[in-house]
């Protein structure tokens, strides 16, 4: 027996994805934006053709099979819910690229550097030692050496048989698992410890690449000849960290065994489980953290002394409370997915209630806001207006270009690299709103395309300062939040809200969205065809999530894969 | 009903632009605001040498005392009853007379408030040249270095409030304007939850919430009537216990009798002065259980000696069995954030003082 060698693993993990060329063709494709007009139509829209291909009639196309980093999160729950909450080790990951709008899609594309192995080693070591310790090992650990010193093959072979089939998410190898027993023991020989010799062998075992990455594996599909689809076990796999953000649970892994998990009653008993269960709020959790690029709370600074009721707990809180309003609206509430936009309904803390300027209590608790209440709906929400504004001003144009690619799913050019932004910082005492600084933006030709398409939308949140505090005037010049998107006249939030409740391209958005997360694939690389069909399911269910993830996971197209190669109908094609 | 709030003002020069209604943010609610107090220290008027206000110099301390009470001498060994225990003992039960000659402010300026509407012979002008003002403990403490604006405990004081047992919340209530109101009522209470800080760390953060003690509370609750004019609130005299605890631990609340609070009023600040008679002896616990005389040291003060100025200058409350009264008129500066507040309604105490309260005040020595 021996322990996978750190070269070794490296040489695993270098075997890294490369982002195929058609992708890049299909990105480009689906930049919707005309930067010369407003917002181009997006399949669904009115504006669009309308495709009318029913559930019967499209082909199947699957997804491209993967090879991909788990995520801290991932790792994290993982480790929670098979050894408890207690055990936690600080797990802090590299980041990945946002690639189409997920990171959940650009960890298909990332590869391992050394120190992000170091980093594994540690957070392996960490909960290896934490489980093993002596205040967890009788609970943890199934079984008692017949003496502490010494090594005892058959209690190591129980636990880690037992570890390992949920941490490999498959059942161990007989011979990968006399590796690791044979490790154990000799390391408790040596250090004269079975506890410690375990550790050390639980240590290898979670720093293999088959934990720390999801590789699924294909077989000949016998439903549809010529075709495949993932095997058992990397289907269960798939499902699970996509609803739950984290391995499969014993059941799931045992609907894999049985077969079940390939029978479509077996499938939808599993699925049903899975989406009944709480797990699937930190499923939720992670999939609009992604989607709503809350990530870049990281990252997120405001000039202390322009906001200084911007604290660093309500930068915490502020992601927190956006993904509590959409679990609780979406998960735990069931609600149309649209709600999200004009909901009152949100969840305070101390810290941001100093900043919404309302009373609380300590700790997150549910709020609704009043009806005369300038607060409706996720843009209204702290995470949405801070994170996309300057560290010291609004920016209707950042606002608007995130309403428009996070919540639309429409894509805007960067801007050009020569552009003069000196126009924008205009002496001119005078120019005191940001509707009148902006408005240089549509002088000027070469920026006017793109910024008609975002500004609108951005100025209607101007009555929310960078740190989003409502305010109604700005340098003593009352502010004008009326606009429009794609045709639909607002006077103000209120307005706003609603037309963003009421465009297709919202829940179209979501439901591309949920697809490309699932399986870990570029929307734009999806059959048109097959998102309609599936965004008309979206609608016909009310707009639901849990529908939404029934029919994306019960679908021949969440399970069967295909090798790295162009679908038959792209979306690049289909815009055309 | 004229409010004056600041977004409420701008919020109706916006005109025919649609405005969302901002009720439900302004710190003004149900005809009410809250502030908690962030900073409070004694007011004591000095100048910057000390010569006109200290003419004999300024007192000594625990340490330069002791020397002069037993001086050190070849051959001669002072045993720690006798000096030490001796001393400690002069600091829980001072003596009638100190031995140490005590310096006393001369002077007629004094912050503060007129707290009996009266202009008497002892009576201080304030900077603004307001007669009246009512600050015996200009005279006992202004020439005592822990005390006056130099002192580094001052900083100590600054921060007396962060201390969870020590939040000190006022309610405004009957408030038609933060600008002019002849009639509101002040509620102080105990509050729950610490003071926020903002991000830069040098403020406190205005929009927190407290919730309120009124169950072992009941005793800091106390009512003024009061009036603001021209943004500053003034109140009537009514009695009021404040919530004192040295470093969070060691308990020791102080009566003030009469108080009367002057605030300049703001929709997220107010500041200005909370003045009183002070309970000399609840003070004398309150500094002896709360600060020890080696910290004490560092400022110069020497309680034995302090207490006896204070008493001897103690200008309201008279012994029982006759003497020297047993409160001191002073004023606190304190700087207040605005809050919301977050009542239990079953416990809201709807008369000032409580019973509770108006029980401990009662009780003589």
């Amino acid at each position: 027996m021996r322990l996978l060698k750190t070269s070794e693993i490296q040489s695993t993990f270098r075997a890294k994805a490369r982002v195929p060329k058609y992708i890049l063709a299909m990105l480009a494709a689906t930049v919707l934006v005309s930067c010369s007009g407003p917002a181009a139509p997006v399949a669904g829209h009115p504006q669009t053709r309308a495709v009318a291909a029913s559930a019967s009639e499209i082909a199947i196309d699957g997804s491209p099979r993967r090879l991909r980093l788990v995520t801290a999160e991932q790792l994290h729950n993982t480790l929670s819910y098979i050894f408890g909450p207690n055990i936690s080790p600080p797990v802090a990951f590299a980041p990945v690229t946002r690639t189409d709008g997920l990171l959940s899609v650009g960890s298909s594309f990332a590869g391992v550097t050394a120190s992000q192995l170091e980093i594994y080693q540690k957070t392996a070591s960490t909960a290896a030692i934490e489980i093993v310790n002596e205040r967890n090992r009788n609970f943890l650990v199934p079984c008692a050496p017949k003496a502490d010193d010494a090594a005892d093959d058959a209690c190591a072979s129980t636990f880690l048989a037992s570890v390992g089939r949920l941490v490999y998410r498959r059942p161990l190898a007989q011979e990968r698992l006399e590796e690791f027993v044979t490790a154990a023991g000799d390391a408790a020989n040596r250090l004269r410890s079975f506890y410690d010799g375990l550790g050390i062998a639980l240590e290898g075992m979670l720093l293999s690449p088959r934990v720390m990455m999801v590789s699924e594996k294909a077989e000949p599909d016998p439903n549809h000849p010529g075709r495949e689809r993932l095997d058992a076990y990397s289907l269960a796999s798939r499902l699970s960290f996509f609803l739950w953000n984290a391995a499969p649970d014993d059941l799931l892994l045992k609907a894999a065994a049985s077969g079940e998990l390939h029978t479509p009653k077996g499938l939808a008993r599993t699925v049903d489980r899975m989406l009944a269960s709480d797990r699937l709020q930190d499923g939720m959790r992670a999939f609009f953290d992604d989607m709503l690029q809350l990530d870049d709370f990281k990252n997120l600074a405001k000039d202390a002394q322009i906001y200084p009721q911007f604290t660093g707990l309500a930068v915490v809180d502020a992601r927190e409370q956006t993904l509590r309003m959409v679990v609780d609206q979406l998960v735990v509430k069931d609600k149309d997915y649209r709600d999200i936009f004009t909901t009152r309904e949100t969840f305070l803390s101390p810290s941001l209630a100093a900043i919404y300027r309302l009373p609380t209590t300590p700790g997150w608790v549910p709020y609704e806001f009043p009806a005369d209440s300038p607060r409706e709906g996720l843009l209204t929400q702290i995470a949405f207006l801070a994170s996309h504004a300057h560290p010291g001003r609004s920016s209707p144009t950042l606002r608007g270009k995130a309403l428009r690619e996070i919540l639309l799913c429409q894509i805007v050019p960067r801007p050009p690299a020569n552009v003069d932004f000196s126009a924008l910082e205009n002496p001119d005492p005078n120019v005191k709103t940001q509707r009148d600084r902006v408005a240089v933006h549509l002088k000027n030709p070469v920026c006017a395309g793109c910024h008609k398409v975002m500004d609108p939308a951005g100025l209607a949140l101007e009555n929310f300062d960078g740190a989003g505090q409502y305010r109604v005037v700005e340098k003593g010049a009352p502010i004008d939040a009326s606009g429009s998107i794609d045709g639909k006249n607002f006077a103000d939030i209120h307005g706003l809200a609603q037309v963003l409740h009421d465009h297709p391209a919202a829940p179209q958005c979501l439901a591309r969205r949920v697809f490309a997360y699932g399986t870990g694939s570029p929307a734009s690389t999806m059959p048109q065809a097959e998102l309609a069909a599936l965004y008309k399911r979206f609608e016909a269910g009310g707009y639901r999530l849990r529908p939404l993830l029934r029919n994306i996971v019960l679908s021949d197209d969440f399970s069967s894969v295909h090798e790295d190669v162009p679908p038959t109908k792209t979306a690049a094609a289909s815009v055309q | 009903m004229k409010i004056r709030y600041s977004v409420l003002g701008a919020a109706a020069l916006i005109g025919a632009v649609s405005v969302p209604a901002i009720a439900a943010e302004s710190p003004v609610q149900n005809r009410s605001i809250g502030y908690v107090m962030t900073t409070e220290f004694k007011a004591i008027y000095d100048t910057p040498d000390g010569k006109k206000e200290c003419p004999g110099g300024l007192n000594e301390g625990p340490r330069e005392q002791f020397k002069v009470l037993y001086p050190e001498s070849p051959g001669k060994k002072w045993p720690i009853v006798d000096t030490q225990l001796e001393r400690e003992g002069d600091i829980w039960w001072p003596k009638a007379e100190d031995r140490i000659p005590y310096q006393y402010a001369v002077g007629d300026i004094a912050f503060g408030l007129n707290l009996d509407d009266k202009v008497g012979p002892n009576d201080f002008t304030s900077p603004d040249g307001e007669k009246g003002i009512d600050d015996q403990l200009q005279r006992a403490w202004a020439c005592v270095p822990n005390y006056r604006s130099s002192s580094y405990n001052l900083g100590a004081f600054n921060n007396w409030r962060k201390y969870l047992y020590n939040i000190v919340v006022i309610e405004l209530t009957d408030v038609d304007s933060l600008e002019n109101d002849d009639d509101v009522t002040l509620t102080t209470y105990r509050g729950l939850d610490r003071v926020m800080t903002d991000a830069t760390g040098s403020q406190y953060l205005a929009a927190g919430t407290q919730r309120l003690d009124t169950r072992w509370g009941k005793i800091f609750i106390a009512k003024f009537h009061g009036k603001i004019a021209n943004g500053v609130l003034t109140t009537e005299g009514s009695d009021y216990v404040m919530p004192s605890a040295g470093n969070g631990r060691s308990i020791a609340d102080i009566r003030y009798y009469k108080t009367r609070w002057q605030l300049k009023l703001g929709p997220e600040r107010a500041e200005g002065l909370m003045a009183g008679y002070m309970d000399v002896d609840d003070w004398k616990i309150a500094t002896n259980t709360q600060r020890s005389t080696h910290h004490q040291a560092y400022g110069a003060a020497s309680t034995a000696s302090i207490y006896r100025a204070m008493r001897h200058v103690a200008d309201y409350k008279p012994d029982p069995n006759g003497g020297e009264n047993h409160a001191i008129s002073m004023a606190l500066r304190i700087r207040m954030t605005q809050v919301f507040i977050k009542h239990d309604d079953k416990t809201v105490s709807q008369s000032a003082p409580t019973k509770a309260a108006a029980t401990k005040l009662a009780a003589g020595r």
